[in-house]
């Protein structure tokens, strides 16, 4: 009787095994891999550890430096030298590019910003309400005071891009008509369909002298922001659908009432001062009918809730037609009236802006120059080398 | 089946590499724990970057964390508060 192939190899393994050392030889190969293993293990930790030290400590010595330069003009790059890494700062125009280089080889480059002061405080919270009624209303928020809200840079507004000039907004007279039974006395923009929103917008700030309609729909607006843009509405907001931002940039309405309106509650929810409705203002009611300053989230047709992918600042009064979400900081200066009993906002959080080292389009600024917040760029091509006009001596 | 009883030279000679092998691990461990060590203090050391880092620019805070003692990451020197009207903002120094 023979013995079958399988039993015959395992006979044939198992007699291997049998020897002590090639037992022994087997366990100490397999102990001796499985400690390198964890030494290994330990040292890829180690380096990770030390890349992301080294990357803080570029950041470290480059905030420094920033700091320490802040008041040198433009000039030729300055290199000093901190705790072993080579540090060349360049003075620009609009800020500072510094290149880190530490003993390793290991080099950052970092792009700073030159901010003329500090924006306002309260942006760096996911929601400030002036009424302290409001806190419970919109959890996580804060109380401020009416000094501490942020002003607009009446400068800067003027220097901005008005909604008449932009092909991304677009007046609409009829489209109030469309909401309220009397439309609205101020004139009413929307966003231009035929345009991708914010691409078409050169600078970040933005200023429609009018109301800006954002239409109910089905799909959120969407728009593509490479840079932070400020929508500065010198009239009031109605949002009847969600909005969504993409493209790494931020986005932030800031509703100011014009100085002829009023703010308001609108109780009834017909888009116009009328007997039931609550004067925010001590003097009487005067200016256009609509008021001033007044955001609506949610209108006929609205879904369920409205989702801002965006930062809202409400210089008047904040209605609620339907449920809402703000991703960004919530700023309401007044009240907030639920025009459909139960819709509640939610302030996400998502993001807010480091008021000390970020600049916030369209605000006055508090405190002296500093410099921004540490922008990493990946590489920087060289400036080509600089070639005169005219030649020093006549070509022969 | 009748086993041939092994040679006393062979066994010798698994029990001294079984030997080695066994001081080489213990070994290798060792220095597994300890490199594990120092990456731990290094990365509680690195929060602590982090967080600080995450200071520059704002109001003094009240009370200011031990930051003299960042020995892992700057070798021979260290790190002091300087506040300045737009903020504080931390300098590296040579340790005295």
């Amino acid at each position: 009787m023979t013995t079958p192939p399988a039993f015959a190899v395992s006979r044939r393994w198992w007699t291997c095994f049998a020897s002590p050392l090639l037992l022994c030889a087997t366990a100490s190969f397999v102990l001796v891999f499985a400690a390198l293993l964890s030494v290994a293990r330990a040292v890829a930790n180690a380096e990770g550890v030390r890349q992301k030290a080294v990357h803080v400590c570029a950041r470290l010595a480059a905030d420094m430096v920033a700091m320490q330069q802040l008041s040198r003009p433009a000039g030729e790059p300055v290199g000093v030298q901190i705790a072993g890494m080579q540090v060349t700062v360049d003075r620009q125009h609009t800020g500072w590019r510094i290149e880190t280089r530490g003993a390793d080889g290991d080099a950052f480059v970092f792009l700073c910003e030159h901010l003329v002061g500090a924006a306002p405080e309260v942006f760096g919270s996911r929601a400030a309400v002036v009424d302290a009624g409001l806190l419970e209303r919109i959890p996580g928020s804060r109380q401020v005071h009416r000094c501490e809200l942020p002003q607009l840079d009446e400068q800067a507004l003027a220097a901005a891009v008005h909604a008449d000039v932009t092909p991304t907004l677009r007046r609409d007279c009829g489209i109030a008509l469309l909401q309220w039974a009397a439309g609205t006395d101020g004139d009413d923009y929307v966003f231009d369909r035929r345009h991708t929103c914010g691409h078409e917008v050169p600078g970040d700030l933005l200023v429609v002298p009018g109301h800006l309609w954002i239409e109910p729909g089905e799909r959120p607006l969407e728009f593509e922001l490479t840079r932070d843009l400020v929508v500065v509405v010198r009239g009031n907001l109605y949002v009847g659908r969600s909005i969504a931002v993409a493209g790494g940039g931020r986005l932030l309405f800031a509703v100011a009432r014009d100085p002829q309106a009023c703010v308001f509650a609108d109780r009834d929810g017909n888009g116009r001062w009328s007997s039931r409705d609550v004067l925010r203002e001590d003097a009487e009611f005067t200016g256009p009918i609509e008021g001033g300053g007044s955001v609506y989230l949610g209108l006929t047709g609205s879904r369920a809730t409205v989702a801002l992918g965006a930062g809202l600042v409400v210089g008047g009064e904040l209605h609620l037609m339907t449920d809402a979400r703000v991703a960004g900081p919530l700023i309401v200066s007044h009240g907030i009236t639920a025009t459909t009993p139960g819709a509640r906002v939610d302030a996400a959080g998502d993001w807010v802006f480091d008021p000390d080292r970020e600049r916030v389009p369209g605000f006055l600024t508090r405190g002296g120059p500093r410099p921004g917040r540490l922008r990493e760029v990946e590489s920087i091509p060289a400036p080509p080398p600089e070639e005169p006009l005219y030649l020093a001596q006549p070509a022969r | 089946m009748k086993t041939q009883p092994h040679p006393p030279s062979e066994l010798m000679l698994a029990a001294l590499l079984l030997i080695a092998s066994s001081t080489g691990v213990v070994w290798l461990r060792h220095e597994a724990t300890a490199v594990n060590a120092t990456t731990e203090a290094r990365r509680q050391e690195l929060d602590c970057l982090v967080g600080l880092e995450g200071m520059v620019g704002r109001a003094v805070p009240a009370r200011f964390p031990d930051i003299g003692a960042f020995g892992g990451h700057f070798a021979g020197h260290e790190l002091v508060w300087t506040v300045a009207p737009t903020g504080a903002y931390l300098t590296i120094r040579l340790q005295r």
